[in-house]
Order: structure tokens, then sequence, then C-alpha cells
């Protein structure tokens, strides 16, 4: 299968699904950087744009990525899920993930055909150490295969 | 039936604004002459078409139309319907023919012939009625003239049999969407921002002479000379209006030696136009290429909200967003579609858009979707009224115009004061663009 399409959306489009459990968030042109309260856990989605259909043909998803980083091990990316509409296609989870991840990619196992819109959900817990409990999304995407 | 030397003796005599000639049509045959006007009433279909509606219709027209020239010519050549019951046909395709151009920018030559013979209609040629032509280009559609040529020999007779060609289907043109207008103000508006119409008038012997000007039918009071008979009724494109003139342009079927060069001016009012019957309408032509080139989603947590104070709760899980209202409240629920505007330097086109939502009970309802391509809403669907778990609804943009700017659909909520939840969820949205 040919990669068809790989289509991405900036780091600060994402949506915080406690946002009572943010201490602050700075949307900037480079990213968007999130501080989490300690002891806590959030959700951070992404809509991915997805085009389902290329010339009456439809595609399936490969895989996501993400370039982020945490500022101290405090942040850790601990689950990545990818969603199809309101179908959970991919979990991964136990990632835990800190420091300077960069670019990160996480299969769809089985490659299914895409349906409605990709969302990735990225599990965060924020722990009470002294570290600084920042993460910051840079971007995130999908590659689509035909 | 009156002679040429008594019509002109009428014309001279009256304030007339036009000037006869000895057609083609005119030295016909009475049953010939009949035979032309091929309109068949639906009465109880007219009657709905022509009840009083409560919309008020604000004035949006230009004083001067003529699709002929308004960004390029959008009529196509005049065509004639020889000696068969059949101006229906050629009426309802040269509008399409017209919304080709002003929609797609493809300037097509459609078969009459294989809407008037191959259809619902039969192999005949009696007369139609234009809601059932234009239900046919809905449904099963129209063929290029190549595919099934108009019928009719050198001497104008016409056979009327079915002789398509074998890819018909494969071939076949369609239209989305067919209204009727009957309000004088809505007429000029469609045809100053929209296009031409499809009209029905009475016709009466001296139509058949009309040589050029602004027709109106001349009256005879003379009890010593024949009455001036209505002969039947007829169908033909409505292209353009003159308010300077104080009439409807229109193109007949009829060839070019008839009228100016096949067109016609009709005064207001006249011949039943404006008072016994409605224009009829066509758009989102639809050729056999206008493939599906992209669908893009978004998913349902990209949500915005245009009232947030109105909102109790707003959720944004990876499953979808979940929004509940205050009692008593209306809201707006944006979605930013992804959007090509070019691909491989083709500007796509919005066919329709999609939305995968439930309201959690009766007290959420989805009241209004409206669809935009930057600040220019491009399609309204009001008082749709959902509820419950409906899961994929999708909306058409009926005349599929070329995106420019993004595409954004917005979605208005009513939250009632029921005991029940006023919860929604918002999974996907999506567009899908076609070449």
């Amino acid at each position: 299968m040919a990669l068809a399409e790989a289509m991405w959306t900036h780091g600060h489009s994402m949506q915080i699904e406690y946002p009572d459990n943010i201490a602050k968030v700075r949307k900037a042109g480079f990213y968007m950087e999130v501080e989490g309260k300690p002891g806590t856990k959030n959700w951070f989605h992404f809509a991915i744009p997805t085009t389902v259909i290329v010339n009456d043909k439809r595609l399936s998803a490969d895989s996501v990525m993400l370039l982020f980083e945490t500022l101290s091990e405090d942040a850790i990316v601990r689950d990545v899920h990818i969603f199809d509409g309101d179908a959970r296609i991919a979990s991964h989870n136990g990632v835990n993930l800190t420091g300077k991840a960069g670019f990160q990619r996480f299969k769809v196992p089985g490659q299914p055909k895409v349906k409605w819109g990709i969302g990735i959900s990225v599990g965060v817990t924020f722990d009470k150490g002294s570290g600084a409990r920042k993460i910051k999304f840079k971007s995130a995407g999908c590659d689509f295969i035909s | 039936m009156v002679s040429f030397g008594e019509l002109s003796e009428r014309l001279r005599a009256s304030t007339a604004t036009w000037t006869a000639r000895e057609t083609p049509q005119f030295l016909l045959a009475d049953d010939q002459k009949n035979q032309l006007l091929g309109v068949v009433v639906d009465e109880a279909d007219l009657a709905t078409a022509m009840a009083p509606r409560a919309s008020v219709e604000t004035p949006n027209f230009a004083q001067e139309v003529d699709w002929r020239n308004r960004n390029g010519n959008h009529v196509t050549p005049v065509k004639n319907q020889a000696g068969c019951g059949s101006c229906v046909s050629f009426c309802v395709i040269a509008t399409i023919e017209s919304m080709a151009s002003i929609e797609l920018g493809n300037f097509l030559n459609l078969s009459e012939a294989d809407l008037h013979f191959c259809s619902a209609h039969g192999p005949n040629c009696d007369g139609w009625w234009p809601h059932r032509a234009y239900d046919e280009c809905k449904g099963r559609g129209v063929v290029d003239e190549a595919c099934f040529p108009y019928p009719v020999d050198s001497s104008g007779k016409v056979n009327p049999a079915c002789a398509a060609c074998d890819d018909r289907d494969d071939r076949a043109i369609r239209i989305t969407e067919s209204k009727t207008i009957n309000n004088i103000t809505e007429r000029k508006n469609w045809l100053s921002n929209v296009g031409p119409c499809c009209a029905v008038i009475r016709v009466f012997d001296d139509f058949f002479a009309y040589g050029g000007g602004v027709y109106r039918h001349v009256v005879d009071n003379n009890p010593n000379t024949p009455d001036d008979v209505e002969r039947g009724l007829h169908c033909v494109e409505v292209i353009g209006y003159s308010e300077a003139e104080q009439c409807w342009i229109c193109k007949n079927s009829w060839g070019t030696g008839w009228g100016e060069q096949g067109f016609i001016k009709i005064g207001y009012g006249e011949i039943g136009i404006d008072t016994d019957f409605p224009f009829w309408t066509a758009r989102g032509v639809t050729t056999p290429d206008s493939k599906l080139a992209q669908a893009l989603w978004i998913h349902g947590h990209s949500m915005q909200i245009e009232y947030p104070n109105s909102i109790t709760k707003a959720w944004r899980a990876g499953f979808y967003i979940e929004v509940e209202g205050k009692p008593d409240t209306k809201n707006w629920f944006h979605f930013a579609i992804p959007t090509k505007v070019i691909v491989q330097d083709r500007r796509l086109r919005v066919g329709s858009v999609m939305l995968l939502m439930e309201t959690l009970s009766p007290n959420a309802i989805v009241r209004d979707v409206h669809i935009y391509d930057g600040d220019t809403k491009i399609a309204v669907h009001n008082g749709i009224n959902i509820v419950g778990n409906k899961e994929f609804i999708r909306f058409d943009v009926p005349t599929h115009p070329h995106v420019r700017w993004g595409i954004g659909i917005s979605i208005g909520v009513t939250f009632k004061n029921g005991s029940g939840s006023r919860v929604m969820r918002f999974k996907s949205a999506g567009c899908d663009f076609i070449e």
C-alpha cells in the first residue's frame, strides 16, 4: 500500500479534556504549552484533518504521529489512543514518554478504512515532584494509505 | 383563424409594441399549430404551485438581466421541436443546459428526445407537465444529444420512438433540485442571482406571427372579424427580463426563423405568464464525471461553541464532544472542515456536508444547519428539527459551488425546558468535494 496522504494539524489546535486540572495554558506560534496541577491526569485531543476518500477510493489509517516534549519527568505521556469518529481504533497504553521525545509514531493495527475523522487523544500524568509539570505539543498528524 | 393581413391591420390600429411576420409557424395549418403546444396541466400540482405563500420576498435584483450576456453567454442555441408537442422537454432541457453553463462552465447539448421519448412520458408526441419532466431529470437524468439526436427528418416529421445509445445510463446528467416560483419579486431575484427558469404561457394566433419587439396579445374588438383563438399552452425558457421594457426575455423552441432569432420578449402580465402559471427552476447539475474527488472530515471534539455562557457543560472526550445546554436557550455550534480548494490545478466544488451526532432527549433539538464557504453562506437547511440518535445525516449544497475559502458547518440547536437531558454529542463532521 502506498502513502496516499499525510495530514497534520498544528499543536495549538489541541483541546483539553479537563481544563480544571490545568494550572496554565499558553498558545504560542511554536507550540501549545500546558502545565498540569500536581497529582492530576488529563487527556489532550487533536482533531486530524482527515481525507477519507480520494478519487472515489476510501483511504486507510496507517499510523499517527506526535511532535512534543515534556519539560521534566513530572509530566509523563502515559497513553495514546486513536479514534475514527467515536470508534477507538488503536490504544497505546503505558508508553510513558518524557523529555525531548520529539517525533513519535504510533501504529494503527489492521490499517482500517477511515470513515469519520481521526482523533488522537494523549493521556498525560502530572506528578507531584519538584520538576516542571509542563508539556509542549508542537504538532500531530496521521499517515493515510491507499 | 386570423389572416396575416387582419393581424397586421390590428397591430397598426393598436398601440402594439411588436411587429408581425409570416413566420414558418404562422403558415402552418391549424392542427399543425396546435401540435406545437404541448403543456398538459396537472391541476392539483398547479394549484399547489400557485397558492399564496406567507413569505415576503425582499427585492434583490438587477434592472436588466439577460443570461446571453451575464458574465458570458449561458444560453445554448435555439432548437426546433418541429411537429411534435415536446415543448416542455425543450424548455426543461434549455434551463438545465443554462445551469450547467453557470454552475460548471460546461456548454452542454442535451437530448430532448431522451427526456421526451425514453422517460416516464413515453414514446409519443403528446404534451407534458414541467414538474414531471424535472422529476425525470432528477431521477433517471438526461443524456447528451449525441447519445440520442432529436429524431426529425428533412420534412420536419418527428419519429417519437426511444432510441437512446446503449450506455445512456453511464452518460446521464442530473439535477439535484427543482422548485416553482409564483412570486414576481422572487422570480426576478432568481433570474438575477441564480439563472434562467421555465415558464408556461397561453398561445393565441398572433403569437405564431411574432417578429420582434415586446409582445402583448392584441385583442380584437371588431365583431365582424374572426376571433383570435387561444390555441393551447406552451413552454419557454425565461432567460432574463427588462424593467425598462417591462418584459420577460424568453427562448422559444421553434427555430431561429421565428421571433427575434428564436427569442421573444413577453410583456409582464401577458398571456398568463405571471397570473396563471409558476416559473420552474433547476439547479445542482451533476455530470457523469462529477466524481467524488475528496471527502474531508474533522473529529467532533474540534467543535466551537458560539455562546459558551448558554452551556452548562462541555466535555471534550476522545469519542466525541458532549455539550449540555441551559434550559430554554439556543446556541450555534461550528465546525471548520479541512478544505482543499484546489487539487492538481483544479478547483473543487462542494457536494454536500455530513454530520455524525446525536441528542440524548427531545429537549435538545438540532434546528438548523447552515453551510459556509468563508463568510459566504452557500446552503441553508432550516427547521429540520432532528432529535435522538440519528447518527449520520447528509445535507446537500444544491448549487455545488466551487470552493474558495474553507467550509464551515454551523448547527443551530434549541435546548428546551423539559425534564429530560439537554445533552448533545457531536462525533464528527465532514464534506464531500466533487470535481
